[in-house]
């Protein structure tokens, strides 16, 4: 008796993700290393008008590895309470694990996909970087600086802060990236669905 | 319709039906971790830890030797909402669609009642490993589960449909 291929594949997703996921958890820091120009580029874009990033990094706090967002007021900023002055920083972080969810996930997808040959398992899976580096930095830099709009906001700084960012930033945080990471997983495998070989046609010319 | 056409609306109406009901659950401000989540594990944590002494308060968890708090987006409700919109999205049958969300709905509440015993449990004996399962095993993991789940159910309904 042989295990059918629907089964075949949902043992492959299991394997794909624990696999995947165990080589992202141990390459972590490296993999935020060498996303964090680019996520720092993107706050740069983000971040509310009147506030300029002076910090990014990871750090540890609670004995668990976080990435840090620093920004400055670059002018005086009204908020509720009063005036706060140019200068003041705004201390922001996102658990660094958030990076690693997205490679689990996205590889176990792709080690399941059905496809016919070894090279096109090995093509799919190497567009599978560029994939997760999408994935990442369509949250991470997100989060950090749609954190800081909240906070803004929060504060009563309503004219400085996108309540768009705001709430794309609680769309992730609470629960979004999982689905991101299986949208962004999709979008890369679909190229790659094996077609139904075709009947041969006959035609007649009556 | 040709295959790759059918995965690509499969695609879009994950999205939407994702993006719809996540935001709804985001933008109401409806706090579910206690109904959810919390309450129910009162009952399940007693049974696993009868002598902990386990108490629940809102969204906080508490016993003799553990305090955990369910925080927005520590929930789990995320999982409910994937596999809705995955189900929504996949072409199968009305009665097989809810035959896949009666089961499926079911593991996923059992999954992250597992998630939060197993939360406990690191907590209680090992919070050196604190990191690991909450940052990162116990979020995909259960996703994994379900998708594994959904994975066999649509190639069921699949075969059924065909």
């Amino acid at each position: 008796m042989t295990p059918s291929p629907v089964a075949g594949r949902a043992f492959a997703l299991v394997a794909g993700y624990a696999a995947g996921g165990a080589v992202a958890y141990l390459g972590r820091e490296q993999l935020l290393a060498a996303l964090l120009p680019a996520i720092g580029w993107i706050v740069d874009g983000l971040l509310p008008a009147g506030m300029a990033r002076t910090g990014l990094g990871m750090v540890l706090g609670d004995g668990q590895g976080l990435v840090a967002l620093d920004a400055a007021l670059t002018r005086p900023l009204q908020a509720r309470a009063g005036l706060v002055p140019a200068g003041e920083v705004l201390h922001v972080t996102t658990l660094a694990a958030y990076a690693v969810q997205h490679v689990a996930l996205i590889y176990a997808v792709l080690a399941a996909w059905p496809v016919r040959t070894i090279g096109t398992r090995a093509a799919l899976l190497s567009v599978g970087l560029p994939g997760v580096a999408a994935a990442t930095l369509l949250d991470i830099p997100f989060v950090l600086a749609g954190l800081a709009h909240e906070l803004l906001l929060d504060a009563g700084a309503t004219d400085a802060a996108s309540r768009a960012l705001a709430v794309y930033y609680e769309f992730i945080q609470r629960g979004g990236r999982p689905g991101l990471a299986i949208a962004v997983s999709l979008a890369i495998c679909l190229p790659f669905a094996p077609t139904r070989p075709r009947k041969n046609c006959r035609r007649s010319n009556k | 319709m040709s295959r790759l056409t059918r995965g690509y609306r499969f695609l879009a109406i994950f999205v939407a039906a994702f993006t719809v009901l996540q935001l709804a659950a985001v933008m109401s401000r409806y706090y579910v971790a206690d109904a959810l989540v919390a309450r129910p594990a009162q009952v399940t944590l007693g049974i696993v830890y009868p002598d902990d002494g386990v108490r629940v308060r809102d969204n906080r968890i508490e016993s003799r030797r553990v305090r955990l708090n369910i925080l927005p987006g520590c929930e789990g409700t995320e999982l409910f909402v994937l596999l809705i919109s995955a189900v929504l999205a996949f072409p199968a049958s009305w009665r097989a669609k809810a035959r896949g969300l009666a089961a499926g709905l079911t593991l996923a509440f059992a999954l992250n009642q597992l998630r939060v015993v197993w939360l406990y449990a690191v907590v209680r004996d090992q919070p050196g490993a604190f990191e690991l399962v909450h940052g990162f095993i116990a979020p995909t993991a259960l996703v994994v589960a379900l998708g594994a789940y959904f994975w066999l159910w649509s190639g069921r309904a699949s075969r059924r449909g065909a």
